[in-house]
């Protein structure tokens, strides 16, 4: 059904291959998972095989690509998308239409097919991923494993022979990851040929026909590796106390068991209930480490934006840093808040300018140095950030929010976009930075970082507090 | 087709709903009597009440139109200039130094205050008629009936991702300007204002782009690219310069657009004396910026036009009475960067073709739009004020744009490795 020989492939203006000599043959109703960190080419494949290059992303091509006889560059995107669907990592980027139906058409009206072809197409779409109850709803109230579902129709519908998965299971949460095996499962058992792009597919239910592994070539991330344990390295560095040019930020805080946030029996909704809290009391002390956990709108991301005194309560109050909402000027520098998208937290021209906007420069040389030391971002000081990739704007991003002052970090998904190595090393700084008396509350779905890291976890489901553990 | 509520009004063929808007629309301008207008008014209305409007929404539609009365009645009262006309109370004397002088005195003319309500109900029918057609029918709804007659659908892919996108935009806006605030940045005072506007907009429009990349990949993996045959419409050679990827990153732009100018559209505009500034600023800003990173022909246009159709579709209902006014804009920008090619390369070139934006526009609304469509008139010398601030408003606008433009190409140019 799929084969390629000699595939090498670089983006343009990039002196460095992507891909080299790829070589790979998937039969039919096969399924090939394509495994490889960042940056090693899984995306640029897909990309190869369903036509995007070289028709929409230009760049060096050679090497051949067949799919069910047809072969990528001699056909327009839009052609080859009969024989080969694909779905990519974020479902929200390739919903177009304002409804579920709508939505499912756009691909067949797009391939000129006949109106009752396409209601045909369409209904059998619904049908087979069932969301047929979902036809009216508004795509933009869709759950993260409804819109994957979605996502995954639209491309059913156009009835390709084989489906192409760009990290499906990235965004989605427990439930939203189940729901899509079992679509794949389908897929399967209907004959499709299937190919999975993902780190390591380890969560996959199914065992691979095949498997292929990508490595990096040329452009290495800069590790950091010189560095030692970062235990006695930060000890030191950091905890170090400059009066004249600011201080380090472990020094501050004194490790007693003084609450810096009270939430009493608060309870928040919004009209349409799309984001809603109930009844929740917590209470959490100085340099406590706390995981929120939870699927997809349990309510993690509103529980932030309560502490921060972002939303009017129905009922209840909240207490940070002894202040009474609404405090959040008064207590800027004081919290720092890691977003789960980087890009919405970065705002200069170099990655040294996006560190020092807000401090002082003389007061914060010092300690941006062998932070930057430490993420193996010292090489990138005078880079523009959104040069960087996504791992590394994710680290610049974590590194704006430390500050000297800062008493309480809230770290929305922290994890997302980074490698085992790369979230293990942000999570250590904040491991030390509790023990130093910062009070860290992070939100994740990678329960690998919540069990290693969370000396608390309190669990969210549908805006209530449905377990609140501590561990030893 | 699924309807918004069901009421009376939700069950008409989106189609009707926008001829009978274009009645009213040309109603609006042919009548002239108080009596014709106050039947109309009351005619809208009835319409209204078929539309399932909710109770707590005709609270606000009624401060709404309260306050397009208030403003109508006062503004026609002192610039009415028609004759006779009877002063009711004097703001300014003639003789008064500098002021009098330049506006030949400011009075309060009981004619004007009679021709300011006939002028609200002109205003009041449309604001009835954009509530009643927004209250019953979903944009798909719109687009799908435009799509129908006929509407390219590369306009239809630009409106949807437009409409679409707009409350993560909103969402990303407001999470940006947290982050600004915990870092210590805040808006106050005109210098911080411009500031956060720069930091704000910056990786607004970055993200933009990367995520209009991301959706031109899935649009063109599922059929759409703009030199193929679709089952509703057949491409146009209007489109053909553009890629996807230009059409997406034009549809976010639109929308940016329309979140700049939500706070003017909830009350700052009827602020007198400031918001031209303050409007033109931002609009002139996030439009530069569009043009600059696709330096094409029709660009402008697209933006500027899709923005109108957008708050239509959203807010105001469809209404060709605000059409002439969005082409006049496009068609001069298009010529003039036609003739300079300098799509804002330049400081200069940007600050210039913002200044002669803002000429236009404020002349053509004040001098034909009001008078001639809206039969609103306005002291000379407040059409001064009004468009000196629009000049300077869009000037620096289109310098910010300029600097905003040449940020996020630098950012971006390597963004896509």
């Amino acid at each position: 059904m799929l084969k390629i020989r000699n595939l090498a492939y670089s983006y343009p203006g990039s002196p460095e291959p992507v891909l080299i000599n790829v070589d790979l043959d998937v039969g039919e109703g096969e399924l090939a998972l394509i495994k490889g960190e960042s940056g090693t080419g899984k995306s640029t494949l897909l990309f190869c095989i369903n036509g995007l290059i070289p028709h929409v992303i230009e760049g060096t091509l050679s090497g051949d690509v067949e799919v069910d006889g047809v072969k990528p560059m001699d056909v327009t995107v839009g052609e080859m998308s009969r024989t080969v669907g694909t779905v990519f990592q974020n479902p929200d980027n390739q919903i177009f239409m304002l409804r579920v139906g709508e939505d499912v058409a756009f691909g067949c009206e797009n391939l000129g097919l006949p109106p009752q072809h396409v209601k045909e197409r369409v209904d059998g779409a619904l049908r087979e991923l069932d969301l047929t109850e979902l036809q009216d709803r508004e795509t933009s109230r869709l759950s993260g494993g409804q819109k994957q579902r979605l996502a995954i129709a639209g491309a059913y519908a156009m009835r390709p022979k084989v489906f192409l998965f760009d990290e499906p299971t990235t965004d989605l949460d427990g439930k939203g990851r189940r729901e899509f095996y079992d679509v794949l499962g389908k897929l399967k058992q209907e004959g499709h040929t299937i190919l999975i792009a993902d780190h390591d597919g380890e969560d996959l239910p199914f065992s691979p026909d095949k498997v292929l592994l990508l490595e990096r070539h040329g452009h290495q991330e800069d590790q950091g590796a010189e560095m030692p344990e970062p235990a006695d390295w930060m000890e030191t560095t950091l905890t170090r106390t400059h009066p004249d040019q600011g201080g380090g930020i472990l020094e501050r805080h004194n490790t007693t068991r003084q609450q810096v946030l009270k939430l009493d029996d608060v309870t928040y909704e919004v009209k349409d209930r799309s984001f809603a809290l109930h009844d929740i009391s917590l209470t959490v002390t100085r340099g406590e480490m706390v995981a929120v956990v939870g699927d997809n709108g349990s309510g993690k991301t509103t529980l932030f934006r309560v502490i921060l005194g972002l939303v009017k309560l129905q009922r209840g109050s909240v207490s940070l840093l002894g202040h009474e909402s609404p405090y959040l000027d008064s207590l800027a520098g004081k919290v720092g808040y890691l977003f789960q998208n980087p890009d919405e937290q970065i705002f200069a021209d170099t990655v040294e300018a996006e560190l020092l906007l807000g401090r002082g420069r003389r007061s914060s040389n010092t300690l941006i140095e062998p932070l930057l030391r430490y993420m193996g971002l010292v090489h990138h000081r005078s880079v523009h950030p959104h040069c960087l990739s996504r791992g590394e704007r994710k680290k610049v991003a974590f590194l704006s929010i430390l500050r000297p002052e800062a008493e309480i970090l809230l770290l929305d998904e922290p994890t997302t976009g980074l490698d085992e190595g790369n979230w293990a090393k942000l999570m250590d700084f904040m491991e030390i930075l509790s023990k130093h008396g910062t009070t860290i509350i992070f939100s994740s779905n990678n329960m690998r970082a919540v069990r290693r890291y969370g000396k608390r976890i309190v669990t969210l489901e549908k805006g209530r507090i449905a377990a609140d553990e501590k561990r030893g | 087709m699924k309807s918004v509520g069901r009421s009376l009004l939700s069950r008409v063929h989106p189609l009707a709903k926008i001829g009978y808007s274009l009645v009213v629309s040309a109603l609006i301008v042919i009548l002239n009597q108080p009596v014709h207008l106050l039947v109309l008014v009351v005619s809208t209305l009835t319409v209204l009440l078929f539309a399932g409007v909710r109770v707590h929404r005709f609270r606000v539609l009624f401060l709404v139109i309260l306050s397009i009365v208030i403003s109508t009645m006062i503004s026609q009262a002192f610039f009415y200039y028609f004759e006779p006309r009877t002063v009711l109370i004097t703001i300014v004397p003639e003789q008064f130094p500098y002021i009098g002088r330049i506006t030949g005195g400011v009075h309060l003319y009981k004619e004007g205050l009679t021709y300011g309500l006939v002028q609200s109900l002109r205003l009041i029918s449309g604001t009835l008629v954009a509530t009643a057609i927004v209250a019953s029918t979903h944009p798909s709804e719109i687009l799908l009936s435009l799509k129908r007659i006929r509407m390219p659908s590369e306009l239809g892919l630009i409106l949807l991702v437009s409409l679409r996108f707009m409350p993560q935009l909103l969402e990303e806006m407001r999470r940006i300007l947290l982050g600004l605030r915990l870092r210590g940045i805040r808006r106050r005072g005109i210098i911080n204002a411009f500031k956060v506007l720069r930091l704000l907009l910056q990786p607004l429009v970055i993200n933009s782009l990367r995520q209009a990349r991301l959706l031109a990949l899935a649009a063109e993996v599922r059929g759409f690219s703009v030199t193929r045959t679709t089952s509703v419409s057949r491409s146009r050679s209007l489109f053909q310069k553009f890629t996807t990827i230009d059409l997406v990153v034009i549809a976010f732009f639109i929308s940016l657009l329309y979140l700049a100018a939500l706070p003017f559209k909830m009350g700052l505009s009827r602020i007198p004396f400031i918001h031209a500034f303050f409007f033109s600023v931002p609009f002139t800003c996030i439009l530069f910026t569009g043009i600059r990173l696709i330096p094409k022909s029709g660009t402008a246009s697209l933006i500027i036009i899709g923005n109108s159709l957008l708050g239509q579709m959203i807010s105001r209902g469809v209404n060709p009475l605000w059409w002439p006014y969005a082409m006049i804009e496009s068609l001069f920008l298009e010529t003039l960067f036609l003739i300079t090619r300098d799509y804002v390369r330049t400081p200069w070139g940007a600050s210039a073709a913002g200044a002669l934006r803002g000429l236009v526009v404020y002349l053509y609304f004040y001098l034909v739009s009001a008078p001639f469509i809206w039969h609103k008139f306005y002291a000379g010398w407040f059409v001064t004020i009004q468009t000196s601030q629009g000049v300077v408003g869009s000037a620096l606008g289109g310098f910010l744009g300029y600097r905003i433009g040449r940020a996020v190409e630098k950012a971006y140019s390597h963004a896509f490795l």
